[in-house]
């Protein structure tokens, strides 16, 4: 009786702790430095995945039990840990300098001092306000081991972004993209407002990007958007820039009409050959055109950003509305956009329930330019830019600038090569070409602490983009009448197509977290993955236009219009303005389930594991599964006794190894669908009937691209952590990788896709940030990152016998590097006859160019280092920040230069560099411009030699940052809590021995006539209310 | 118990997702070959894709197929005012199994011999269900031509990959009569199996299509007949051939200048005409091989018509005014190519006269000639020179040996042949056999810095097996000296 009496006594007063325990408060506080509160910081409760983040004021709350402890932290600030008292109210200052922000993807949340996967988070400071139209532009730089690419200077353009070397030939080379949980797709982030993004993580390694399997094999990127906090005041913030858009400056000397007009009087061709020195010199006198300058401007760019914040006990809401308008440097191209987001956060009482909802609606408009990289000479507006001859004058007679260089629409002797400027400018100024996206992210969330340990969560997310493009060429323009037919009586084209991009993403999952014996603590999860996406779309082109109604569907001449075009009356009548239509659907889908057992002994030594089963729809049978796992460890080695008295603050060493899979086959989304099936469909058909012919003939062995990652790290902080740092040591391998085989034409095909062959990245990657100076309101930091990433192809294809090369400049060869230049050596010109040089093979000279003769460069188009460095200096109120970022050991083709360096043919319309004029003119001549009329042209240059292939790296001032925060004294009279102004500048300074506008080509083998990118300049405020 | 409860409906929960719709995707575009091929409308427009695959005129830009590469190879051309370069290559006579005509060749023959096999093999299935009798005779009709489609393209590449077309045993191509399984090879066949293979598919093609007629756009049985005359003659069968002409030429009478002109031009109908491919708009341009626009002066043409062709027509003579277009300015020495000039649909697009009664009227010239009939074959050049002629008076024919005939066929096909195809083949078959290789007008070479001559039997009269099935085949036997 009395044991038992004991025994449920026991019992009832372990349920009144449990009780105690579990009784669950709402703590609200502020988080803050010396300075002043900071918004965006983190508070986690730990040993769960409840988290919040502060407001705009440094505010807010949590629901806690009493006991718990919360973690505060926030980017390059020391953590602290605080245990939930009696008091509802914790307040916490925090010190600058610790490197221990929350690491959290889509799937787990943890610290960064107890994550055992290479993660590198980038402080939103680093980036916010900067005046970029596409959000990714400016991570450039910032980040080791991420390689961002702009190949164009339209605003909000498209980057391609690698991580850590490229992955595979055919396939997908870029990062997944997660924003709030919703994978997106990598390439529409022209809609996204910068300024509602508070953290960037870039998941590089096996273990970090394994639990996203069957996406994750390049890499991740997990953008996270602002949110409000629990029992927050109202806070608004509105940040506006105003700024200008500028070209950079053009590295070549470009002949003047005067040197032009001599050249081609002294070579007997062009305009110069009909002049005499007198009229030559009265024609250079009067015109001499930089036809940049007509073609390029001065843009503005302009934001506007309001963002709202607010909470209640249990729900929190953050609304934010934006405006940004951004011209680019080129004749009307433009990029408007209008966002709109609402993250709204809410939980039960007792905090056992949360839910979330993130929306996001987007409508931006791209007012561009085709033709960017064109071999059409009147279809490339840049090249014309460049190109264009000195001795056309772009005026009218009444000063103002041409439109039509006087000639006359639908003339066959006015479209010249002389006239590509004219032509150009006329197309660019009539024309349209509009795309307009709508893009909404959507996510819903919720978790529910449905038991003690247990959690079971769900998380749902939509992205959708709807795009329109309006194509115009304008039938009173100079090309206009040419588009239907010479002779018929209307011109121009219009072009529109619309299409619905609809991503659905669902995730389950459960998850059971305990603590045993104090030390050790547990994490079980389970997973089950669906996504799903359609695409759907429209589009049409209409034949003829009536000049009076140009832009409208009323402009549309009637398809069942007849016209005499021959002339010939006897002949019947034709029907010249018949329109095309198209209609798409397609569908793509992935199923996955997946476990991760996370493990922390005492915060000194934590391993995590992950399995995964994932199904893609584009295989079949045994190949339609794939099975991916990663293992990761680390050891806190600060924690351990024999550091004590150590000056190290944060020494952990991490490893990990593991798998993940890539599916998808073409780089392109919506591409390669059922490779694996033999299909038919209807193709050109015969004296005017439908025909069926085949279409795929299918690989059913098609299976996952799977790529294995080892990777070792450290990250450490010393001196108070005055100085952090990160270092990585990586291999990747790929094998099955996505390439064309050759198969017999018998086949009615040459080529078909199949897993074949392995590739390798190898590179080590080094963060490191330091305070020099942090007194007497003085604080000087720098940070730097470099990476180096070493790319080899190991196998391909037997049939190919290690060079895969069809002509262009590059090969895929065994033993080297992706996108290496495989060309003949370029050896001078022959001071004899002034014919071309080359190298054979062997080593010899030979006037002939000749495949056998090509040999590996060793040199590629994509970057071997990769990096950036910065400085922070703050005085009082005063900050001053530079950001640089480098490229080096990269090489592209400069056609642009070879064609302005041409000597095979003169009377090109195209204006030369000066250097043209050293040209060999008699035997003894010594020069490196082959005699005129060398049998070679710019583009065999191009693709059978090395002699325009240069050296791409770069240095690139990105961004330089003056800055001012008023003091709160200050403002204690104003309605505002915060208001700070800044001035910038975007890629100010490039050094570079590219010769051109911009040594940043994307990863391109080739260019020519592509869009600079641009400077930036911006005045800023930010003011909170 | 509660939590079982909860977990319950968790485990419900989770269930209500499903994968399959996520994993077996079908786009709504698919068609697969039971889908595809159920009806005989069905087969009709599955013969009607191995139609549209065959392209002797496909190509543009400087690249083509048959049509091009006779001419650009050989002395019918020189480059055009508006040349950037284009078919420098083949002038050059520079031909690897990397250059692109035989790799355009050998793809886009046997595409065309697996678009027939794979309709051969629905048509199996299809036709065992049918039992209507016009339906059947349709089927049949199908067939016909799928068969008849699939010799012929043997035939082309036979002509132009077998070093030695009289030699049984000498290596031929591929005999294709299945669909293939695409991780299998397959080395060459003898010349002597392929031609049996293709008399074999004519013979049965000349059964199945009784009764169809259906000219000139598909294949009827006067077609077969023609084709087996060309197969006839290749072999050295030059009485079959003889007597299968003498048929042919009669039936399809080479026609007089007005409506040879029409038939160019404006591709009128002509009663000359056997085997047409049809041409509408949508389809390749023909014009396209010679110039970037239209067929004029100002339409940019990068090919002309070389000096020796144009000195070895009479002036007199209709073929000058077909082959020669009028805005050419002679005294500047520009000769534009007119055989093709564009239709009142589309200025880039006309007909593909393939196979017409003169070549079959010179194939009874050369073949008599050959029979010793040497009067009777000058008599019959004679008479044709006269229909093509409208004024002046007529080159008459001297045939004093059978070589003196077949060197004036060789001439005479050379004119009336022009840009269908024929003059390589032509310098390869009677060429060799009498000693005449190309022999460019100086002038034609130096507009491309080219060499003037390849001599009669050159090894380049064969051409190399390409590069895009060494690749995938790398076993197969390459042609000598390639």
């Amino acid at each position: 009786m009395r044991s038992k009496f004991t025994w449920i006594m026991t019992l009832l007063l372990a349920f009144s702790f449990g009780f105690s325990f579990a009784q669950e408060k709402t703590v609200t506080g502020t988080v803050s430095d010396e300075v002043g509160p900071l918004p965006g910081a983190s508070v986690l409760v730990k040993g769960t995945q409840r988290s919040v983040q502060t407001d705009i004021n440094g505010r807010y709350s949590i629901n806690a039990n009493v006991g718990d402890v919360l973690e505060y932290s926030y980017v390059s600030y020391q953590s602290q840990s605080v245990t939930v008292g009696a008091s509802n109210t914790i307040d916490v200052v925090l010190t600058a300098t610790v490197l221990d922000p929350i690491v959290k993807d889509v799937y787990r949340t943890t610290t960064e001092r107890k994550s055992v996967s290479a993660v590198k988070v980038l402080s939103v400071e680093a980036v916010e306000d900067r005046a970029n139209a596409n959000i990714l532009q400016s991570l450039q730089g910032q980040v080791a081991g991420l390689n961002i690419a702009t190949g164009s200077g339209q605003p909000g353009a498209d980057v391609t972004i690698i991580l850590r070397g490229i992955g595979s030939i055919n396939g997908n080379i870029e990062p997944l993209f997660v924003v709030d949980g919703i994978p997106v797709d990598e390439d529409g982030f022209r809609s996204i407002n910068q300024n509602d993004i508070a953290s960037y993580q870039i998941l590089s390694d096996a273990a970090a990007t394994s639990i996203y399997g069957n996406r994750g094999a390049n890499g991740v990127i997990v953008i996270t958007t602002k949110k409000g906090s629990y029992g927050q005041k109202l806070g608004i913030r509105y940040t506006s820039q105003f700024g200008f858009t500028q070209l950079q400056p053009l590295n070549m000397e470009l002949m003047s009409s005067r040197q032009l007009l001599y050249f081609q009087k002294e070579n007997g061709v062009g305009l110069g050959s009909t002049l005499t020195d007198a009229e030559i010199d009265a024609r250079a006198a009067q015109t001499n055109t930089y036809w940049a300058d007509i073609f390029f401007r001065t843009g503005v760019t302009k934001s506007h950003d309001i963002a709202i914040t607010s909470g209640s006990e249990n729900t929190n809401n953050f609304t934010s509305l934006g405006y940004f308008e951004q011209d680019g440097v080129f004749l009307n191209t433009n990029l408007k956009r209008f966002t709109v987001r609402n993250n709204f956060q809410g939980k039960s009482e007792n905090g056992k329930f949360n839910y979330g909802m993130n929306l996001n609606a987007n409508f931006s408009r791209s007012s561009g330019i085709d033709g960017a990289g064109s071999n059409a000479v009147f279809f490339a507006p840049f090249r014309a830019a460049l190109h264009g001859l000195p001795y056309l004058s772009p005026y009218n007679p009444d000063g103002s600038i041409t439109i039509d260089g006087g000639l006359t629409p639908g003339d066959p002797n006015g479209v010249i090569v002389d006239n590509v400027p004219y032509v150009l400018l006329n197309s660019a100024r009539m024309n349209t070409d509009i795309e307009d996206e709508i893009k909404i992210l959507a996510s819903f969330n919720a978790d529910y602490n449905f038991a003690e340990h247990f959690t079971a969560a769900m998380q749902m997310g939509v992205d959708f983009s709807n795009f329109k493009t309006l194509e115009i060429l304008h039938p009173d323009s100079l090309l206009g009448p040419f588009q239907v037919d010479q002779d018929a009586e209307f011109g121009g084209i219009q072009q529109e197509a619309s299409s619905r991009d609809f991503r659905f993403n669902s995730l389950f999952s459960v998850n059971y977290q305990n603590t045993f014996a104090e030390k050790h603590n547990v994490s079980i999860s389970a997973y089950v993955e669906y996504n799903k996406a359609h695409l759907d779309g429209i589009n049409f082109t209409q034949l003829g236009l009536d000049p009076r109604l140009v832009g409208s569907g009323a402009a549309f001449i009637a398809g069942d219009t007849f016209e005499d075009l021959d002339g010939n009356p006897a002949t019947p009548d034709t029907q010249p303005y018949i329109p095309t239509v198209g209609s798409t659907k397609l569908e793509e889908g992935l199923f996955s389930y997946f476990g991760n057992v996370d493990y922390d002994y005492d915060g000194r030594f934590g391993l995590t594991a992950t399995v995964r089963r994932d199904a893609s729809f584009r295989f079949i049978d045994d190949n339609r599964w794939g099975t991916f796992y990663s293992v990761g460890g680390r050891w806190n080695i600060d924690t351990e006794s024999f550091m004590d008295g150590s000056s190290f603050n944060l020494l952990k060493l991490r490893g990990s190894f593991g798998t993940s899979g890539n599916q998808r086959i073409s780089n392109t989304q919506y591409a390669a669908l059922n490779l694996y099936r033999s299909l038919y469909g209807a193709g050109g058909g015969y004296n005017g009937s439908v025909s069926t012919v085949p279409t795929v003939i299918g690989n059913p062995d098609l299976r996952w691209e799977q790529t294995e990652q080892t990777n070792i790290g450290v990250d450490f902080g010393v001196w108070e952590n005055r100085l952090t740092g990160t270092v990585d040591v990586y291999r990747k391998l790929t094998t099955d990788l996505f390439q064309s085989t050759p198969v017999s034409p018998v086949n009615a095909t040459t080529a078909i896709s199949t897993n074949i062959g392995a590739m390798e990245n190898e590179g080590v990657e080094l963060t490191l940030k330091y305070t020099l100076y942090n007194k007497n309101d003085w604080r000087i930091e720098v940070n730097g990152n470099t990476s180096y990433n070493k790319n080899k192809i190991r196998d391909l294809p037997e049939s190919f016998e290690g060079v895969v090369n069809d002509g262009g400049s590059t090969a895929l060869l065994e033993g080297e590097s992706f996108g290496t230049f495989y060309v003949v050596r370029y050896a001078g010109v022959n001071p004899s006859n002034g014919n071309p040089l080359f190298y054979t093979a062997e080593g010899g000279l030979t006037e002939t160019l000749n495949d056998a003769d090509r040999v590996s460069t060793g040199k590629s188009y994509i970057p071997v280092w990769q990096g950036g460095f910065g400085t922070f200096i703050s005085y009082k109120r005063f900050e001053f920040s530079t950001q640089w970022a480098y490229v080096a050991d990269i090489y592209r083709n400069n056609l642009d230069y070879a064609e302005l360096e041409e000597t095979n043919v003169l009377d090109d319309g195209s204006n030369r560099v000066v250097t043209t004029a050293n040209a060999w003119k008699n035997p003894g001549d010594i020069t490196s411009v082959p005699r005129i009329g060398n049998a070679f042209g710019a583009v065999d240059y191009i693709n059978s030699t090395d002699r325009y292939l240069e050296d791409a790296s770069y240095l690139r001032l990105r961004n330089i940052m003056l800055g001012y925060t008023f003091s709160p004294e200050l403002l204690k009279e104003t309605p505002f809590t915060g208001l700070r102004f800044f001035v910038q500048g975007e890629n100010l300074l490039t050094f570079s021995s590219w010769r051109g506008w911009d040594a940043e080509g994307g990863f391109r083998s080739t260019d020519r006539g592509n869009y600079p990118t641009p400077k930036i300049y911006t005045l800023g405020a930010v003011i909170n209310f | 118990m509660k939590n079982i409860f909860k977990f319950s409906l968790l485990a419900l929960f989770l269930g209500f997702v499903s994968c399959d719709d996520a994993i077996d995707i079908r786009q709504e575009s698919e068609l697969d070959e039971e889908v595809a091929y159920q009806t005989v409308d069905d087969l009709q427009t599955g013969l009607n894709g191995v139609y549209a695959a065959y392209g002797p005129d496909f190509g543009g830009n400087g690249a083509g197929d048959i049509i091009l590469f006779n001419a650009l190879f050989t002395d019918n051309i020189k480059r055009g005012i508006n040349s950037s370069g284009q078919g420098n290559q083949e002038y050059n006579f520079i031909l690897q199994p990397g250059t692109d005509f035989p790799n355009r060749l050998w793809s886009n023959r046997y595409a065309v011999i697996n678009f027939s096999n794979r309709l051969l093999r629905a048509w199996e299935r299809v036709a065992a269900g049918l039992t209507d009798e016009n339906e059947i005779v349709r089927a049949n009709h199908i067939k016909g031509q799928a068969i008849a489609m699939r010799a012929l393209c043997h035939f082309d590449l036979l002509q132009y990959f077998s070093p030695n077309y009289q030699d049984d045993n000498a290596p031929g191509v591929i005999i294709m009569d299945f669909v293939p399984n695409v991780t299998e090879t397959y080395q060459r066949n003898t010349t002597g199996e392929v031609f049996e293979f293709i008399k074999a598919d004519l013979d049965e093609a000349t059964g199945l299509l009784a009764g169809f007629t259906n000219p000139p756009y598909y294949i009827n049985g006067d077609v077969v007949q023609a084709i087996r005359t060309r197969v006839a003659l290749c072999e050295g069968d030059y009485e079959t051939a003889r007597t299968l002409s003498t048929d042919l030429a009669t039936r399809f009478a080479p026609v007089q200048p007005e409506e040879y002109f029409a038939m160019f031009i404006d591709d009128a109908t002509s009663d000359e005409e056997i085997f047409t491919l049809a041409r509408v708009q949508g389809d390749n341009g023909v014009v396209s091989l010679f110039y970037a626009n239209e067929a004029t002066i100002s339409g940019s043409p990068f090919f002309e018509l070389s000096n020796s062709l144009f000195n070895a027509i009479p002036s007199g003579d209709i073929r000058r005014q077909v082959l020669v277009e009028p805005t050419s300015d002679i005294s500047e020495n520009i000769i534009l190519i007119g055989k093709y000039r564009g239709n009142a649909a589309d200025q880039q697009i006309n007909d593909i006269k393939l196979i017409r009664g003169s070549e079959m009227y010179l194939i009874m010239v050369e073949t008599m000639a050959r029979a010793g009939m040497l009067n009777e074959a000058e008599q019959a050049m004679l008479a044709f020179r006269q229909t093509r002629n409208l004024s002046g008076t007529v080159f008459a024919p001297d045939y004093p040996t059978v070589d003196a005939a077949l060197v004036d066929v060789l001439a005479e096909r050379r004119i009336e042949l022009a840009f269908e195809g024929h003059r390589y083949l032509d310098l390869k078959r009677l060429g060799t056999e009498l000693g005449i290789g190309i022999d460019r007008d100086d002038a034609d070479c130096a507009s491309f810095s080219a060499p003037c001559n390849l001599p009669a039997g050159d090894y380049r009269f064969t051409l190399p097996i390409p590069r895009n099935e060494v690749r995938a085949n790398p076993s197969i036997q390459q042609n000598p000296q390639y």
